[in-house]
């Protein structure tokens, strides 16, 4: 997050005490304050959650053989082909 | 069952109330928990879209639903080794979350609402031009995906959901041969 950034949302959280002892220890090992502290860490979260969300990255070997099935798609199977089959709902 | 169904799919509409929502019950926690807390608000931040199946003659009781988004799979690779003939980003629709209520189980109803998401694929692939489904299958589920022709992105591990993924023309190809 950009430290400089004109903070202009609020958030109040309700935690235990344990916890925030806990957070505050942290944030002082890392050198900042506590509202940078977990800011941060849930941005970091927040991310991670969001791009999971909306794509996947594979590795080189995984790439390859996923090419393989991109240009070469399978013959339906049974399976597939009898689920097709049932009857489509009625969509309103 | 023609005809005489009971049984209508609708367009998850987020302001408005559906019968016994907060009831769903498909005996998955994360998916009860995730109707009855975080539907709404997903669909109104329009992170997915969502099908609802209504039972008609129980007051259009909420009795299984299924959330789609758009997805990508990355490949970066995938241009050059294609040479070029393939996106480093491959375009999908994703199923997320699928489920029926327990007291409507062995209807079949679970089957048919995964046909209308890939009669929903096979849709989205001719409007706005997309690879196939992908999904998250988790370990029970794993065997019934490759049963129907889905294939492993990655090794599946007992710690977390195989990524998988069909392809259009298998879904296009498997609809042709049910019409």
């Amino acid at each position: 997050m950009n430290n400089l950034a004109f903070k202009d949302a609020r958030m109040e959280l309700k935690t235990t005490k344990r916890l925030k002892e806990m957070l505050n220890s942290a944030a002082s090992l890392a050198g900042q304050d506590l509202t940078s502290f977990v800011l941060a860490s849930a941005e970091e979260r927040a991310k991670f959650v969001l791009s999971e969300y909306q794509s996947l990255s594979l590795s080189h070997k995984e790439q390859l053989s996923f090419m393989a099935a991109l240009t070469k798609p399978s013959k339906p199977t049974k399976a597939l082909k009898e689920l097709m089959s049932t009857e489509s709902l009625v969509e309103r | 069952m023609s005809g005489d169904d009971d049984v209508v799919l609708e367009q998850y509409k987020p302001d408005k109330t559906y019968n016994k929502q907060k009831r769903f019950d498909c005996e998955n926690k994360t998916i009860n928990k995730f109707v009855s807390g975080s539907l709404k608000k997903q669909i109104r931040q329009k992170l997915s879209q969502c099908f609802v199946l209504l039972d008609t003659n129980n007051a259009d009781r909420f009795i299984g639903f299924y959330t789609l988004s758009a997805f990508a799979i990355n490949a970066s690779d995938l241009e050059a080794l294609s040479a070029g003939s393939l996106p480093s980003r491959i375009p999908c629709s994703r199923l997320i979350m699928l489920g029926v209520d327990k007291n409507y189980k062995g209807r079949g109803l679970g089957k048919r609402l995964m046909k209308s998401v890939f009669l929903k694929t096979i849709e989205a692939a001719e409007k706005i031009g997309i690879y196939g489904l992908f999904l998250d299958a988790d370990e029970q589920a794993y065997t019934f995906y490759l049963d129907h022709g889905f294939i492993a992105l990655q090794k599946k591990v007992k710690t977390k959901p195989t990524p998988m993924f069909l392809h259009i023309d298998t879904i296009r190809a498997a609809f042709r041969d049910s019409a």
